[in-house]
């Protein structure tokens, strides 16, 4: 069983990997330099109903970002995403000028572009086997220049052959912060809570996001959030469907007396 | 577990209470009714720490001397006057006692402490059959160079062996960890190290050698292309009890006893268990956020058995190896954002072991065993079992045909039923986004039953200075479902007294293992990993103090199985590691003992025959490491191991992508550069210490040290920051201290 060992290996270094301390002070939560957050397909709009991607029709692709307040142009392009198995690459995406909202202590940069999705007609020329799926993993590829760098950002999302397929109405629309609210005055350290609509019970991954800070685990529905000293800062937070890619974004500004 | 620990830990101590309440009988004699002169006294000369009898002892009393029999025992008559007796033995001090103290008495212990060390005589250790790249170390030997005297260890320090801190892979002239096999005497364990703290997985009071085989191993051993590690046992029926208590501080409790049954018969059992569990949750950093526990245990048994013709032993040796984590992880599917592992593994095996004289220069070893093995690993939702039974009945014949000569023949019939459940990602090697975490999920249920053979034979004959080792073993796998056959030879031929001249050209070969051969998993068409090993080296002896061996080394694996292709795997990859290894000894004496050993190697490889080489993931080119001790008096030794390797390679990082799917940046590696970067050189210092209390039946060893100590950066990975725009170098270890408490009786 030697290869097998492998597996001991594989905990070990991961053990290893996970408790190693490094000195790295960048985190990930921070909106220190841009970074994108979530991307939404067929957001729909406060108080309208979800409309999955469906064949032969287009798709809107919603690109949230986080910056600094310093946060200069940001440029956004779209190539043809890569091909890969599992799949189907489609692009370049038809890209609309980013809009920016200001926040306590960050930007919220969004970004849209939209794409065409073939119709059943068209699957089938590509191949027949294509044509009958209930839906298709459609790739993706934008590139944003925030005028330092270039960040390729990369996704796939699902389209379906009708809307009636099973799977097709999952949304996680809702989804929400519970504490801190927005407006409210809090301490250095506080909870953070977030409230998640889940109408399929789908695989999600949720991310919490801020202007300043560190969040404990950024991952968890309820962590905790440690802020620098007096002052305004937002909250940010996420939560993506692992199987429909459907996703919501939340703000949340708070004060530190 | 722990209830058993406890049962032991109180039969230990009822037979330490024992021991004290005999030895409190012997050396205070009931009081007496006024002392009446007594010209005869029978005096029991014993060892100071442990209370054993010391046969041929001198007693010098005026111009007289008589010596001690078999049971230390030795009766004189205390003369007239004032006086004292003396009591002289090799390698004890000698002691002197007053007349006084001796008389009104009809019996006396004399307890001898141990003498100063000395450096005038060397131990010489006994050769077993003829390996050109071998290296024996004695467990005297190496509980004077492994922090708390555990055996296994030393392999790490020998020439030829990649070191990794904190890692328990031995990795051998460039192969990969698994393409090595361990065994205890004939008895195939797969693995000789828990995780934790590096300690082997058996006791050192029952090993005599560690045998490490670095290449050009001979017919007797197969199913490995890189190198043979072998821990000997003790063939000597014990004479007395020996009882141990080990607390090791963090790391573990051990409990030895061992003891005759007869003349001929004797019996041993040790146990241990990790104590680390307990006190890591203490010094893990809350803002960390981890729980992490690993925990071990092993347990050894054995009962000898020795006739003149015929010896027997049972063996019994478990081992668990675990780690429970529980850590804030990126790709955690659940609310609290964490993840949890659980990993374990292990194997029990019982084995017999019968050597016979069959007369006629004939003499045949055979060792049935039975082995089971148990692997768990769960990584959140995934899963991954293998349970599996193995029976395997390796048998040698030799047969001594006159004075250097001998012919040898064996077989080794292995039957295998291996269970595999596993709930896994699928990995998609073309995909550039892959990720585990969102990977679609394969669930497959496997049992494998397979049997694998060998026969080999192989003749030593000298003629004067040159002795020749020609030898063939063939085999037959049932997963790969192929015969085949690796010829071996090796030369030693003697220049002079001091210089031997040692070469060795032979093919070596690996069979796949079930995953990779699997309809599900695999590719069915596998076949066995080759590797040819080509070594030629001198050995010289200075003296009989020091003894230096330089090899060289070309080894050539081909039809290597990696990843790829449309079943998963193929065996199209090529490996080649060349090198030289240079081993610097001093041989044991009772107060200096070490070694300097130095590798220089090149290991590349390629994944099939028309790409180019890059550098193997087990390339180091310069690997140092000074093992050495010194015995300050008969109770402080200090050791200390030094180790420099250069670092080990990496595949560099050239950007990043946002994966909006998992919300997380991918790496991109420079994939047309694998291996293309190094860490930086790696060097620790170990230093360790061991004083021995002696009580007149029993003693205390302390052993302590520290362990991973760096005179400047300690490097052993890389690692990245969130979007791979940062990287820096970190010491997985910290310098790590230990004690060690060990109570002999």
């Amino acid at each position: 069983m030697r290869r097998l060992r492998e597996w001991r290996r594989v905990a070990i270094g991961l053990a290893i990997l996970l408790t190693a301390c490094g000195d790295m002070n960048s985190r990930p939560e921070t909106a220190d330099k841009l970074k994108p957050v979530l991307v939404q397909v067929n957001a729909p709009a406060a108080g309208t109903p979800f409309d999955p991607p469906s064949w032969g029709e287009t798709a809107t692709l919603t690109f949230h970002f986080i910056a600094p307040e310093s946060q200069g142009d940001i440029t956004a392009g779209s190539t043809a995403a890569e091909p890969a198995p599992l799949t189907f690459p489609i692009g370049p995406l038809a890209v609309n000028p980013p809009t920016v909202t200001t926040y306590a202590g960050l930007k919220h940069v969004v970004v849209t572009a939209s794409v065409a999705i073939p119709s059943a007609a068209e699957w089938a020329l590509i191949s027949p086997a294509l044509a009958e799926a209930p839906f298709i993993r459609l790739r993706y590829r934008l590139l944003v220049n925030d005028g330092i760098r270039e960040i390729p950002i990369v996704g796939d999302f699902p389209a379906y052959r009708t809307d009636d397929v099973p799977g097709a109405a999952a949304t996680l629309s809702g989804s929400r912060i519970v504490t801190p609210t927005s407006g409210s005055q809090v301490g250095g350290e506080l909870d953070v809570e977030a409230q998640i609509v889940n109408t399929q019970q789908e695989p999600v991954k949720l991310g919490w996001y801020a202007s300043a800070g560190e969040i404990e685990n950024r991952r968890a529905a309820t962590s905790t959030w440690k802020l620098p000293g007096p002052g305004r800062y937002t909250l940010v937070f996420t939560v993506r469907g692992k199987t429909s890619r459907s996703g919501e974004i939340a703000f949340s500004e708070v004060q530190v007396p | 577990m722990s209830r058993t620990l406890v049962v032991v830990l109180l039969v230990g101590l009822s037979c330490f209470q024992t021991k004290v309440a005999k030895a409190q009988e012997k050396s205070d004699p009931p009081p007496s009714s006024p002392p009446v002169p007594v010209t005869k006294i029978e005096l029991t000369i014993a060892a100071k720490g442990s209370g054993r009898p010391l046969r041929r002892a001198e007693v010098k009393i005026g111009q007289n001397s008589v010596t001690s029999d078999p049971q230390g025992k030795v009766t004189i008559e205390i003369p007239e006057g004032e006086g004292t007796i003396l009591v002289n033995r090799q390698g004890y001090e000698s002691t002197f006692v007053d007349y006084k103290d001796l008389r009104g008495k009809s019996s006396f212990t004399v307890y001898l402490p141990p003498g100063k060390p000395d450096d005038s005589e060397v131990v010489i250790t006994g050769t077993r059959r003829t390996e050109v790249s071998r290296k024996t170390i004695t467990v005297r030997e190496t509980e004077r160079v492994a922090p708390g005297g555990d055996p296994a260890q030393v392999t790490q320090l020998l020439p030829g062996v990649q070191s990794n801190p904190g890692s328990t892979d031995v990795v051998i002239r460039g192969s990969g960890p698994n393409d090595s096999r361990y065994f205890v005497d004939d008895i195939v364990v797969p693995n000789l190290f828990h995780s934790v703290f590096n300690l082997s997985i058996l006791p050192s009071q029952q090993l005599t050698d560690v045998e490490f085989n670095s290449g050009g191993f001979g017919v007797q051993y197969g199913d490995a292309t890189g190198g043979v590690i072998v821990l000997r046992s003790s063939d000597e029926v014990a004479e007395f009890d020996r009882t141990e208590l080990t607390v090791n501080v963090p790391f573990y409790l051990g409990f030895f006893h061992e003891r005759p049954l007869s003349e001929q018969s004797s019996m041993a059992v040790g146990v241990r268990r990790s104590t680390i569990e307990a006190i890591l949750p203490n010094v893990v950093p809350e803002d960390l956020n981890a729980t992490v526990v690993p925990f071990f245990y092993d347990l050894y048994a054995r009962y000898l058995h020795k006739t003149d013709e015929t010896t027997y032993k049972v063996t019994a040796i478990s081992s668990l190896d675990g780690l429970t984590l529980a850590v804030p992880f990126d790709g955690s599917e659940q609310e609290d954002g964490r993840i949890n592992v659980d990993f374990s593994n292990s194997f029990s095996v019982l084995a017999l072991e019968r050597e016979h004289n069959l007369g006629d220069g004939w003499r045949y070893r055979s060792t049935p065993q039975y082995r089971i093995f148990r692997i768990k690993a769960n990584v959140s939702s995934d899963d991954f079992y293998l349970n599996g039974r193995v029976f395997y009945l390796p048998t040698e014949f030799t047969k001594r045909i006159d004075r250097g000569r001998f012919f040898y023949f064996g077989f080794a019939p292995e039957w295998n039923n291996i269970r595999a459940d596993i709930r896994a990602p699928v990995f998609v090697d073309d995909d550039p986004f892959f990720d585990p975490e969102d990977a679609p999920r394969r669930e497959v249920s496997r049992t494998f039953r397979y049997g694998n053979y060998a026969v080999w034979t192989a003749l030593d004959w000298a003629w004067d200075a040159l002795t020749v080792t020609p030898g063939v073993r063939g085999f037959y796998s049932g997963l790969a479902e192929r015969y085949d056959v690796d010829p071996r030879l090796q030369i030693r031929y003697a220049l002079d007294q001091e210089n031997t001249i040692k070469a060795a050209v032979g093919q070596y070969s690996i069979a796949p293992e079930p995953p990779e051969v699997s309809e599900e998993f695999g590719n069915p068409n596998l076949g066995y990993e080759r590797s040819m090993h080509y070594i030629l080296g001198i050995e010289t002896k200075w003296g009989d103090r020091w003894l230096t061996e330089f090899q060289g080394f070309f080894k050539r694996t081909y039809r290597l199985i990696v990843s790829g292709g449309e079943r998963n795997f193929q065996d199209t990859g090529l490996r080649q590691t060349y090198g030289f290894e240079a081993f610097v000894r001093r041989n044991l004496t009772e107060k200096v003992f070490g070694w300097l050993a130095y590798t220089y190697s090149v290991s590349r490889e390629k994944k099939s025959e028309q790409d180019a080489f890059y550098t193997s993931e087990f390339d180091q080119t310069h690997i140092l490491n000074l093992a050495g001790s010194y015995r300050l008096s008969a109770y402080w030794d200090l050791g200390t191991r030094l180790k420099f390797n250069t670092g080990s390679p990496y595949t560099p990082v050239d950007g990043s992508v946002y994966n909006s799917n998992l919300d997380k940046y991918q790496p991109i590696f420079d994939r047309k550069n694998p291996y293309s970067a190094r860490l930086p050189d790696f060097h620790s210092l170990d230093l360790f210490a061991t004083y021995d209390s002696l009580y007149n039946q029993w003693k205390l060893k302390y052993q302590f040290g520290i362990q991973f100590l760096a005179l400047g950066q300690r490097v052993n990975s890389v690692q990245y920051n969130y979007d791979y725009s940062e990287k820096e170098f970190v010491a997985n270890l910290p310098p790590i201290p230990y004690f060690q408490l060990t109570a002999e009786f």
